[in-house]
């Protein structure tokens, strides 16, 4: 991989509750390449979006950065004024949001806060407007267009508002938590199409996270696959493709009813996740895990690097168990 | 086959708006039929707007039909008060949101039992019987479930009490809207596994409405095709998925994200830019890169093109 772009080392966030503290997201670390697309999987409560929040600096109360660091292009994140990081957001990294709606303001015009959002940053308000025009273009929206509210706007076209948004200042690192997930597939399909247009034009990495594993196996490069808090695989999306490792990987995919191929019985996940203000001492993924052995009970196994990508399971620790002995395990 | 279970003919709704001065109607369902048998799985499949939830609130009485009849048992919904009036022993729907389907101030016993209750449809010990049902949806032990609340489940297992409440009043369909997609996807596979097992050992009857064609084709015998109210195309679940017929049928596969599929047919996506559907012609016609004269002028009827195979399309015309 080229250098990276994003380095991300043993984040933790946690929550204050009644009942005591949720570790949300625990240790985790992963980095990203230049012009990389990455995605993290997993499902509700996994703490894939609150990662993002964490890097991009929108946690709300109770929400608290407890620990690690966030490196972009070099610098470290977590030590930056809230005025300095203010500098560095559209410009930087910006962030594209699940539900369009909530992202764009109902009372003003999308002309009004696309040039809201590039003058904040470059003050020529004459040049902001012809680059909220060539905005439009971007993600073929007809400029008319511009002088419409959210309201007058189908779901897919606000999403692809607020990625020309994300686009106004190239930004390096684009930041998508479930951009496509409230539309109807066609409608995803266009704006997953046009993401992937724009990062080849532009050549910007994307930190992409869904819940949708087919449709991230599809467009990134790599993947972390997030549960109760901790990254538990990183690998290539061939990797992946070729046979998951980790078994709750392996779920996952199994629960994920296809389109080719012969129709079988999907087995799911047995179980739910665990209780994250008290986790299981040993792997969180233990209870649920049809493949445990004896240590899994007690030994929370670490996130190691192996020929084929990064792995926290004990299956896979020093004796080297190869994919083709854990797929043989598996049957 | 003399009388099928089910037998919607030529339904359509209606829905008009007022406004001061104007009167606005717009058809939401538009000439669909179908007809459903014990132990099989129909699957409705369209994007949000193309009438499929519609088509299920009609089904369960929820909402009047303008046009055409929904039958029963050879006796029409719209003709007998007595169907209507024991419907909710014949056909049942799940909903999208199991959060919101279950009354938080209620036990999980009181919500399963209340239906057999007002249905008068279990004249038997009603606590046996609801434990029994909590068992059959795989909510055990059953006494730990019994006495509890909504909250305290998780969504997984609301939509288990869901479908326990539907069996109590033993219906011949189900309609199931949406049943898992507000659901993880691993724990929306045990429901997906749990309703076809029950049809199985029930020989219930399914309608399964679903924007997920993978779903469709999991669980489904047949799959229907909707767009804009209609029907465009219906046929068995394997053969529409393999070697889907209409052009719309054909975008929703090429749209549906599937990593493992050897290659795509290439389909050329025609964005409609907010162009409303057309009103004469075929519906789809702003959207179809088949488009010919015909489609714009000529309103299209379904043809069937194989056994059970229906498409509604110029091209086969």
């Amino acid at each position: 991989m080229a250098e990276d772009l994003l380095q991300v080392h043993n984040l933790s966030i946690e929550y204050a509750s009644p009942r005591g503290v949720v570790k949300a997201v625990d240790e985790v670390s992963f980095s990203i390449g230049k012009g990389e697309i990455f995605g993290l999987a997993g499902e509700s409560g996994c703490g894939k979006s609150t990662t993002a929040f964490g890097i991009s600096r929108l946690l709300r109360h109770p929400a608290k950065l407890t620990r690690g660091s966030v490196l972009l292009d070099g610098m470290e994140l977590t030590a930056l004024s809230d005025e300095a990081f203010d500098r560095l957001r559209w410009s930087k990294m910006s962030i594209v949001l699940q539900s369009a709606m909530n992202n764009l303001n109902p009372v003003l015009k999308i002309r009004d806060q696309l040039v809201d959002a590039i003058v904040a940053h470059e003050p020529d308000r004459k040049e902001a407007q012809q680059r909220a025009v060539h905005l439009m273009k971007l993600v073929d929206l007809p400029a008319d267009r511009l002088d419409s509210y959210p309201h007058e706007l189908s779901g897919g076209m606000r999403q692809r508002v607020v990625i020309a948004m994300a686009m106004a200042l190239k930004p390096s690192l684009v930041i998508m938590d479930e951009p496509t997930t409230a539309l109807d597939v066609v409608v995803q399909n266009g704006i997953i199409r046009k993401i992937l247009e724009l990062q080849k034009e532009f050549g910007f990495s994307i930190l992409f996270i869904t819940h949708d594993l087919p449709l991230m196996l599809e467009m990134c490069d790599r993947i972390g696959i997030m549960y109760a808090g901790k990254l538990v695989e990183v690998s290539a999306r061939e990797e992946i493709l070729r046979g998951a490792r980790h078994p709750y990987t392996q779920g996952l995919l199994n629960s994920f009813p296809a389109l080719s191929g012969p129709k079988k019985r999907l087995a799911g996940i047995p179980g739910n996740p665990p209780d994250l203000i008290r986790p299981p001492a040993g792997c969180r993924f233990f209870p649920r895990c049809t493949q445990a052995v004896a240590k899994c009970l007690t030994l929370q196994p670490a996130l190691k690097q192996d020929d084929w990508g990064q792995i926290a399971c004990h299956l896979y620790s020093e004796e080297g168990l190869s994919r083709e002995q854990a797929s043989a395990a598996r049957e | 086959m003399s009388k099928p279970l089910l037998h919607v003919n030529e339904l359509g709704k209606m829905f008009s708006t007022r406004t001061m001065f104007r009167k606005k109607q717009f058809r939401a369902v538009h000439d669909v039929s179908f007809t459903l048998e014990p132990g099989e799985v129909l699957a409705i499949v369209g994007e949000s707007g193309s009438g499929k939830s519609t088509i299920a609130r009609m089904l369960t009485n929820l909402l009047p039909a303008t046009s055409g009849d929904i039958v029963y048992n050879g006796q029409a919904l719209a003709d007998s008060k007595q169907l209507r009036k024991n419907l909710p022993t014949f056909v049942q729907m799940i909903f999208q949101d199991p959060f919101a389907a279950l009354n938080p101030h209620h036990t999980i016993g009181y919500i399963i039992g209340r239906p057999m209750q007002v249905q008068d449809n279990w004249d038997g010990d009603l606590r046996q019987r609801v434990l029994e049902l909590l068992q059959k949806v795989g909510l055990t032990p059953a006494e730990d479930f019994i006495d509890k609340y909504p909250y305290q489940l998780s969504g997984g297992q609301k939509q288990r009490v869901v479908i326990a409440k539907v069996l109590g009043l033993t219906p011949k369909v189900i309609v199931a809207d949406e049943p898992t997609s507000m659901l993880d996807v691993s724990i929306g596979v045990d429901i997906m596994n749990l309703l076809l097992d029950l049809k199985d050992k029930e020989n219930l009857a399914m309608i399964l409405i679903t924007h997920n064609l993978g779903s469709a084709r999991y669980m489904a015998d047949r799959i229907m095709v909707m767009y804009a109210g209609q029907m465009m195309e219906c046929g068995p679940a394997e053969a529409l998925i393999q070697n889907p017929q209409h052009p719309y049928t054909k975008l929703l596969l090429y749209s549906s994200p599937d990593p493992w599929r050897e290659q795509t047919e290439a389909f050329e996506v025609i964005d409609p830019q907010g162009r409303e559907i057309p009103s004469t012609g075929c519906s789809f016609q702003h959207r179809c890169p088949y488009v010919t004269e015909t489609c714009r002028t000529t309103p299209v009827a379904a043809v069937h093109i194989a056994d059970g195979h229906q498409v509604r399309c110029h091209l086969f015309g």
